[in-house]
């Protein structure tokens, strides 16, 4: 919420209590000039009613915003014209307006006035080129305030920040640090902030820059919304009073009534979200299970195939084995006829070996006058001869 | 696979098991190794050539040539030829060559490089003869995975040989066999008895006067004999060395020759050397005959005296199982035939080489030798501990077996724990206490001779090595004594070939007679050792000494055993007359009152 409570130094101005000190009166506008809305002509005049009011609620006609849209000094191609990222001084001097507004603000040191002005602006219908100067102006106030001396927080005034949360918080941090002779004008005398002031400053800093940059960037209602409960509405403490009480005791029901809109809008979002997602998990889980289906059917083929391997290894064993069995056998087989061939080969020559012996024998006997030596002898080898000749016809018949 | 490795009296052989049969593997020749060395300084000659070269029958050492060289085992060295040689060493030249030999023929892939072998031994060959022959045989990188007993290799190929060898060990159930193997050195005779599918033996006998050689060694020198009485030659008429070793041949040759033939004529050139003469003589079969009846006789009566020696008669031997070289003499056979019956005598055609064969089945079966009978203690008043008990299987190579008993001295008052070792007189799995037995040797060790009855512990370690050796060995606690023992002699037997059937039935062993059988001669010690504390068991005398409560009749009757009480007076004056319970004048002396 905009604090419209009366700004910092006290009482600089009131609307009761006319005082000596001469308003500012800048490219031939006075403050004092503008005591009614319908005097605005002009956007040094609006400026001048805003800062008159000092914070407090304002309404601008929509007749007011045309009128000024209608002066030539409200146009894009003038040079003159104050932009954000516009060097200081000199370019100054050439924007009466912004001459104005910064001399206005220096007597808002507690920056009641930009969220009031910024709520007008929104709230308006209002000429883009009218538009874009008043954010312009606004911007410059607070680019030109203590608490916006952040690097990121001057950056976020010339173009959209990346991390709007790191922005706020450093905000709220510089609001919170900013010391009170930062805030007074010279020569005014020094004065400690109050809690209670310390937390109106840090509302309208928050406020005023969440205005400015959603209507800068074209935030959504629920952006804002979403902005303003966590770094202002969030963070304020709401004492002892129950959220039932609180709600009911409201001052601002549209405001409720948006913020209730919004999270509805939100809740129902989520619930569709809620509702995809549980489509998204069923479908999930059904291509889970047809996963798995495939995966087991997979594992069968593969089991199917592993049980093949094994027949097939079996198989290759057995028949290794065979080959083996017949590679033995075969040895055997081979050894076997060895065997018989060897028998069958030292008898023979063991024979022939023992009947030529013998026949020598015979032939010598026969040569010394021992005929019966012989005839034996030969009759032996004969008979030999022939046992061996039928034995082998034998074998060979297989006998 | 382990081959057949017969290392042999005359010969030495191997043979494998190839398939369904087994192959012999033989010299050039188609013959076996002869089991012969001979040493011509720095050479060594093995097998025929050294055989040859040898004129003279006989086992053992004949000049520098060695014929058996196994019956040198277990000496310390011997002297061949003037040099001093190790017995292990001279049959390490043998089973290397016919390693090497055996390799070298054409059957040298099935012999796996002779790495193992299952090794037969004659029944008479003790421990310290197998452990000097394993050494042999490691030298020449044969590891011996077992040893069989030739008799028993012999019956185990023919009856793994033959195509029925379930209905041959079916027809042989419960029934003795008697294996005759008769070979060129000597005649081993070996009776069996099968039981189911164990074979065992029941008693060895033979001689090695009655080899085959001595056969051809008698045919020459009668022959000489002969021819030179008829040439009118005197007796010392000079020989020629080479003639003498030829005619020798031929004296086997002509003895083949008259299995077939009425007559053979011996015909050898410029056999005597002074006077030159050419011997020529012709031999009847019936000189033959004459000539080597006696020592077919002598066989024959070895052969008698087996049956006698356990006294069963020939028609009590189921069959007469032929084998070695000798089984193809017809005079042999011819008397076994007339001894047992044709149809029970058995020559198998492989009679020569049936021993290596059974080893080659045996180490293709993977068959163990077991232990015939069981190895007891005696413990005291006359009950026995079976050590190892009958069926044991033997351990394998580099394998032994061992268990440890732990003991008591019933009687410690002589200072002396007896352990008497024993084994029954037949084969049997559990042997009766009244069963007679045979005592194989004993051991004593000091005890504590103060010490009560089973105070002090003995410890008895009883362990049986690849060598068929059994060591048994005491220890006692107090004294800190031992003794050790080994038994070399254990009887074996081996499974026969599966057949399905193992009905082993009742005991029904052959009638030995126990009386002859029994040992006589030799010392035994009253065992004074038990495996549990039992007063029972200790002396009268020793437990009055030690337990005198026993022998109270307080409660109606002593604790102490009649025998006991007897023992225990045995050594008291008779409490009324004053004489030794001994003494026959002594006749006051009642019957005491016991429990028992």
């Amino acid at each position: 919420m905009i604090q419209s409570d009366p700004p910092y130094p006290e009482p600089s101005t009131t609307r009761d209590q006319p005082t000596s000190e001469v308003r500012p009166s800048v490219a031939g506008v006075s403050a004092d000039e503008v005591n009614k809305v319908s005097d605005i002509r002009t956007v040094e005049a609006l400026i001048a009613y805003a800062y008159q009011q000092e914070g407090k609620r304002f309404t601008v006609p929509g007749q007011v915003f045309e009128t000024i849209a209608r002066q030539p000094r409200v146009n894009e191609n003038d040079e003159r014209q104050h932009d954000i990222d516009d060097g200081p001084e000199g370019d100054i001097r050439e924007d009466p307006a912004l001459e104005l507004v910064l001399e206005l603000a220096k007597r808002d040191p507690l920056l009641a006035v930009p969220p009031r002005l910024l709520v007008e602006i929104e709230d308006g219908n209002i000429d883009a080129a009218v538009r874009k100067r008043l954010l312009l102006l606004v911007a410059a106030v607070l680019k030109g305030h203590a608490a916006f001396r952040d690097e990121a927080l001057q950056d976020s005034l010339l173009t959209a920040p990346i991390d709007r949360k790191t922005l706020f918080d450093s905000l709220r941090a510089a609001a919170i640090r900013t010391r009170a002779e930062d805030l007074t004008m010279p020569g005014t005398p020094l004065k400690e902030l109050k809690a209670k002031e310390r937390d109106k400053f840090t509302s309208n800093a928050l406020t005023s820059l969440a205005l400015l940059l959603s209507m800068r960037d074209r935030w959504t209602t629920e952006e804002f919304t979403e902005c303003l409960h966590t770094h202002l509405w969030h963070t304020s403490s709401r004492g002892s009073r129950r959220p039932k009480a609180l709600l009911a005791d409201s001052r601002t029901p549209d405001a409720l009534d948006v913020v209730a809109d919004m999270f509805a809008a939100q809740a129902r979002r989520a619930e569709l979200l809620a509702a995809d997602q549980g489509r998204y998990a069923e479908q999930a889980i059904r291509r889970t299970f047809e996963a798995q289906a495939l995966l087991e059917q997979r594992e069968a083929v593969l089991e199917a195939q592993a049980e093949q391997i094994t027949a097939l290894q079996q198989r290759i064993a057995g028949l290794e084995g065979e080959v083996e069995r017949e590679r033995r056998s075969r040895i055997v087989d081979r050894s076997h006829h060895v065997d018989d061939y060897e028998s069958l080969r030292t008898r023979v020559i063991r024979m022939l070996d023992k009947q030529t012996q013998l026949l020598s024998d015979g032939l010598h006997a026969l040569q010394n006058g021992s005929p019966g030596v012989t005839e034996e002898y030969l009759d032996r080898a004969l008979v030999a001869f022939s046992r061996e000749l039928l034995q082998l016809k034998m074998e060979e018949g297989g006998s | 696979m382990p081959v057949g490795f017969d290392f042999g009296t005359t010969n030495s052989l191997i043979s494998v098991v190839a398939g369904d049969r087994v192959i012999d593997v033989m010299d050039e020749d188609g013959l076996p190794f002869p089991s012969v060395v001979r040493y011509e300084g720095e050479a060594i000659v093995v097998g025929r050539q050294a055989k040859e070269a040898l004129d003279s029958a006989g086992l053992g050492i004949h000049g520098n040539t060695v014929r058996s060289p196994k019956f040198l085992l277990g000496e310390e060295s011997v002297h061949i030829g003037g040099a001093e040689r190790s017995p292990v060493d001279i049959v390490h030249d043998v089973v290397r060559h016919v390693k090497s030999e055996s390799l070298r023929g054409r059957q040298a892939q099935l012999l796996d490089g002779v790495t193992n072998a299952v090794v037969t031994i004659p029944v008479t060959m003790n421990g310290p003869r197998r452990a000097a022959l394993r050494d042999a045989f490691r030298r020449a990188d044969i590891g011996i995975v077992q040893f069989v007993h030739e008799p028993l290799a012999a019956l185990y190929a023919f009856v793994r040989g033959r195509d029925d060898s379930a209905e041959a060990i079916r027809a042989l159930n419960k029934r003795n066999v008697l294996v005759v193997d008769w070979g060129g050195g000597t005649l081993d005779l070996t009776l069996c008895r099968i039981e189911g599918d164990r074979v065992t033996q029941l008693r060895n006998g033979g001689s090695a006067e009655v080899g085959g050689d001595r056969f051809d060694e008698a045919i020459r020198d009668e022959v000489i004999k002969r021819f030179s009485q008829r040439a009118g030659l005197d007796a010392v008429a000079e020989i020629h060395p080479e003639a003498k070793l030829r005619l020798l041949h031929d004296s086997e040759t002509n003895k083949i020759a008259l299995s077939d033939r009425p007559a053979a004529s011996f015909y050898r050139p410029d056999f005597f050397r002074s006077p030159e003469m050419t011997l020529e003589y012709r031999l009847s079969r019936e000189e033959l005959d004459e000539i080597t009846r006696p020592i077919v006789a002598a066989g024959m009566r070895e052969v008698e005296a087996l049956l006698d020696s356990v006294s069963i008669g020939p028609s009590q031997v189921a069959m007469c199982l032929m084998a070695g070289g000798m089984a193809a003499m017809p005079a042999i056979r011819g008397r076994l035939h007339e001894l047992f019956g044709p149809q029970r005598v058995e020559v198998p055609p492989n009679a020569a080489t049936l021993i290596a064969q059974g080893a080659a089945w045996i180490a293709s079966d993977a068959q163990r030798l077991h232990l015939a009978k069981p190895i007891e203690l005696q413990l005291a008043r006359g009950s026995y501990l079976t050590l190892v008990k009958a069926g044991t299987e033997m351990p394998a190579e580099q394998e032994v077996k061992s268990q440890q008993i732990h003991m008591y001295c019933t009687d410690p008052s002589d200072g002396i724990a007896k352990f008497q070792f024993c084994t029954p007189t037949r084969p049997s799995g559990r042997p009766q206490v009244s069963e007679p037995r045979k005592s194989i040797g004993s051991l004593t060790i000091q005890v504590d001779e103060r010490a009560a009855p089973f105070r002090e512990r003995l410890e008895l370690d009883v362990s049986i090595d690849d060598d068929l050796i059994l060591e048994t060995r005491a220890r006692s606690s107090d004294v800190q004594d031992s003794d050790t023992a080994t038994f070399h002699d254990l009887e074996f037997g081996i499974e026969l070939p599966k057949t399905g059937e193992s009905d082993t039935g009742p005991d029904q062993m052959p009638k030995v007679d126990v009386e002859s059988a029994h040992e006589t001669g030799g010392l035994s010690v009253r065992a004074n050792v038990a495996s549990e504390t039992n007063d029972d068991l200790v002396p009268g005398e020793v437990l009055y000494k030690h337990k005198r409560g026993s022998f109270s009749r307080d409660r109606g009757g002593t604790i102490a055993t009649a025998d006991q009480v007897r023992e225990h007076l045995y050594y008291q004056p008779c409490a009324v007359c004053g004489r030794s319970s001994s003494d026959p004048r002594c006749e006051c002396s009642t019957e005491p009152r016991s429990r028992s």
